[in-house]
């Protein structure tokens, strides 16, 4: 669900909502996307902001219009929120990681074998 | 289409002046936030936009024509308020059978669901009700009329949590399935800022801003980093409110940052964060301020 | 957007129906005010004897007026209550405008004044007929409704006209003080300043005058043109001061 407390603007959060149902594979590629007005029921929310969060899905090329139909999961989309994930959120918290290394004086090796050992902790979880 | 339109418009009671050269239009089928602290005119806007009473300088147009003493416009308009009142001889099931002989779209179902939703007695007399049970019969009636142009003043005054947001819940929907011009009004912009499509912020007697609700959020940015780092960047800037948290500043400033000096911040390690649409209403309408340390900072040096 | 086309004539129709529903507390006070005026006319009455030697003649007169006062008293304000505030809030909360609101108010009038204006002189009956059943009775009513049926009706419309002028004078009193707060003032000083000051000066001569010009009218046609020509007057006047005001402020 939405963080509606939260600062992120709302159609903001409607895009990355629907975004994590595509990457989650609760919506398929070709299936179609809610409408603005079930969004809109959906959250609470006008119909016009929801419509904002699906412009901008509709601007990042992961959903397509079918004129008079809606909107429908790009055949590609899973792919592009993939490299786009790994792009800003991956690309952020690696920045955040190192400023918080450098803020502590660990050095780069340091810092791998930590996450080395992170990942075994997972693991054996 | 415009439906609603002021034009210089100022009201004044004797010489005290509500509303100073009020200019706006609102777009037909579009939800707006009347939004203001208290006594800056939200009312008189509204009551002047359905007729009940007149500018005092100033062009108004609602259907195109002045909306004071025209039957067109009360008979395509409605307005909820606490001064919405009836002869206490009518029970408030006669007052909804009225309401149906008057208003050409009363959707006498829709009524009767939510009169008996909220618990409502047929036999209640309206002076009977408490505020919020009155807010909310009122409400009914502004919900059922399907007025093209439907205004709510502070609907909500006196409904207790769960009335709140039921009735905003069910103006959305009626909104959704019959689109019409709706203007609410609110003091608590963060109750109702979810449903708006835009805002009209009224300040100082006049439109200090209108526009899509998320253009009003996006105005600001609160920046927080070193504070040693910020002070760069903010050294030409308007500080609209800052706080400090040991060696870190939260600083609030006009969201006019480049894409260029938006990634320079983030290699800086200070964050933009997004502020709330409540939170840019307040930086707006409360100007340049430095904010609570700035007082206690103040006393010190001086 | 589909908008509504509304007619006056329509709404004024609407308005008057919700009228006829909201304001049913002006016929309560109708029936109060009358019962009053039927157990003070009763009591009103006069009576004596005259003795002419051998005959010895009892008399009562018992009037009918009464009932007929007081309807006019009630006329009067009920003419003012209409152009309250209260009154006006109520009919903006549906559709309206002043004029229609007028309109509809002084038909309402109109319809209250003709039931009113006919109970009066019934009302009126009831004493006389009171008085018969107490007395012995040699002579009885003069234009009553068994007695005289022509004069009676005459008697009714009479009534009726005069109720109607009240609630036309309340009405435009009314409408006046909505407009101004000094109005009220001015017009409860003018009521008592207006006779003393121009005692000397034919103030009461005018007042005279002005019951003269109703009530020494002999001829039914001009009576009732002269009530139409005043009432008319005085309810363009009243819809011609409100036609500014504000509601809901």
């Amino acid at each position: 669900m939405l963080n509606m407390d939260g600062s992120k603007p709302i159609y903001v959060q409607i895009a990355e909502w629907i975004e994590t149902e595509i990457i989650d594979g609760t919506l398929s590629p070709d299936d179609k996307v809610y409408s603005q007005y079930q969004l809109a029921e959906l959250f609470t929310i006008n119909p016009a902001t929801a419509g904002k969060g699906l412009t901008l899905l509709l601007e990042a090329e992961v959903v397509y219009k079918r004129r008079g139909l809606g909107m429908f999961v790009a055949s590609d989309a899973r792919d592009k929120l993939f490299a786009k994930r790994k792009e800003e959120t991956l690309r952020r918290l690696i920045r955040e990681l190192l400023n918080e290394a450098a803020l502590l004086g660990v050095d780069d090796s340091h810092l791998l074998s930590m996450i080395e050992a992170e990942r075994a902790r997972i693991k054996g979880e | 289409m415009t439906v609603i339109e002021f034009n210089d418009v100022t009201k004044t009671y004797g010489r005290r002046t509500v509303l100073d050269k009020m200019n706006f239009s609102i777009r037909q089928g579009v939800l707006t936030g009347i939004i203001g602290r208290n006594g800056v005119g939200k009312s008189t806007l509204m009551k002047i936009a359905v007729g009940h009473i007149q500018a005092t300088s100033g062009d108004v147009r609602v259907f195109s024509v002045n909306p004071f003493n025209s039957l067109k416009v009360s008979a395509n308009s409605i307005l909820v308020d606490d001064a919405m009142s009836f002869s206490d001889k009518l029970t408030l099931k006669d007052i909804l059978q009225e309401a149906g002989r008057f208003y050409p779209n009363w959707d006498g179902p829709l009524a009767q669901r939510l009169f008996d939703y909220f618990g409502f007695h047929s036999n209640a007399r309206q002076v009977d009700l408490s505020k919020g049970k009155k807010s909310t019969f009122n409400a009914i009636i502004g919900l059922a009329s399907h007025c093209p142009v439907t205004i709510f003043d502070e609907p909500t005054t006196g409904m207790d949590t769960v009335a709140r947001k039921d009735f905003y819940r069910a103006l959305l929907k009626d909104y959704i399935a019959h689109p019409r011009t709706i203007l609410v009004s609110s003091h608590h912009l963060e109750e109702v800022e979810d449903l708006l499509e835009d805002i009209l912020l009224i300040h100082n007697k006049t439109a200090l801003f209108h526009g899509p609700a998320t253009d009003l959020q996006e105005m600001f940015v609160n920046l927080i980093g070193k504070e040693e780092k910020i002070s760069t960047f903010i050294a030409d800037r308007e500080i609209i409110s800052s706080q400090i948290n040991g060696s870190y500043s939260e600083i609030l400033v006009k969201n006019t940052f480049t894409s260029d000096e938006k990634s320079h911040l983030h290699t800086q390690g200070i964050q933009l964060v997004p502020v709330s649409a409540d939170d840019a209403y307040v930086a707006l309408t409360t100007g340049k301020k430095g904010g609570i340390d700035h007082v206690f900072n103040g006393t010190t040096a001086d | 957007m589909y908008l509504t086309e509304p007619r006056l004539t329509n709404i004024v129709k609407k308005q008057f129906l919700h009228k006829l529903n909201a304001y049913t507390g002006v016929f309560n006070s109708l029936i109060v005010m009358q019962l009053i005026g039927i157990f003070f006319g009763y009591g009103a009455g006069s009576g004596g004897s005259s003795n002419g030697g051998t005959l010895t003649i009892d008399y009562r007169l018992s009037t009918g007026d009464g009932p007929v006062i007081l309807t006019l008293l009630w006329a009067f304000s009920m003419g003012i209550l209409v152009t309250t505030l209260a009154y006006r809030n109520d009919a903006f909360s549906f559709i309206s405008n002043r004029l229609s609101h007028n309109i509809s108010s002084i038909l309402f009038l109109l319809f209250a004044s003709a039931i009113a204006g006919t109970l009066a002189p019934l009302a009126g009956s009831i004493i006389k007929f009171i008085s018969l059943f107490q007395s012995n009775p040699f002579f009885t009513e003069a234009s009553g409704l068994v007695s005289s049926p022509t004069d009676f009706s005459i008697g009714v419309m009479t009534s009726i006209l005069y109720t109607v002028l009240f609630a036309s004078l309340g009405y435009v009193v009314g409408s006046f003080v909505q407009r101004s707060k000094f109005v009220l003032p001015l017009l409860i000083a003018a009521i008592f300043v207006f006779p003393l000051l121009q005692l000397n000066m034919g103030g009461l001569d005018f007042i005279a005058k002005i019951v003269a010009f109703f009530g020494s009218e002999t001829s039914l046609l001009l009576f009732l043109m002269k009530i139409v020509v005043t009432v008319s007057i005085f309810f363009a006047i009243s819809i011609r001061v409100t036609t500014k005001t504000e509601v809901r402020k």
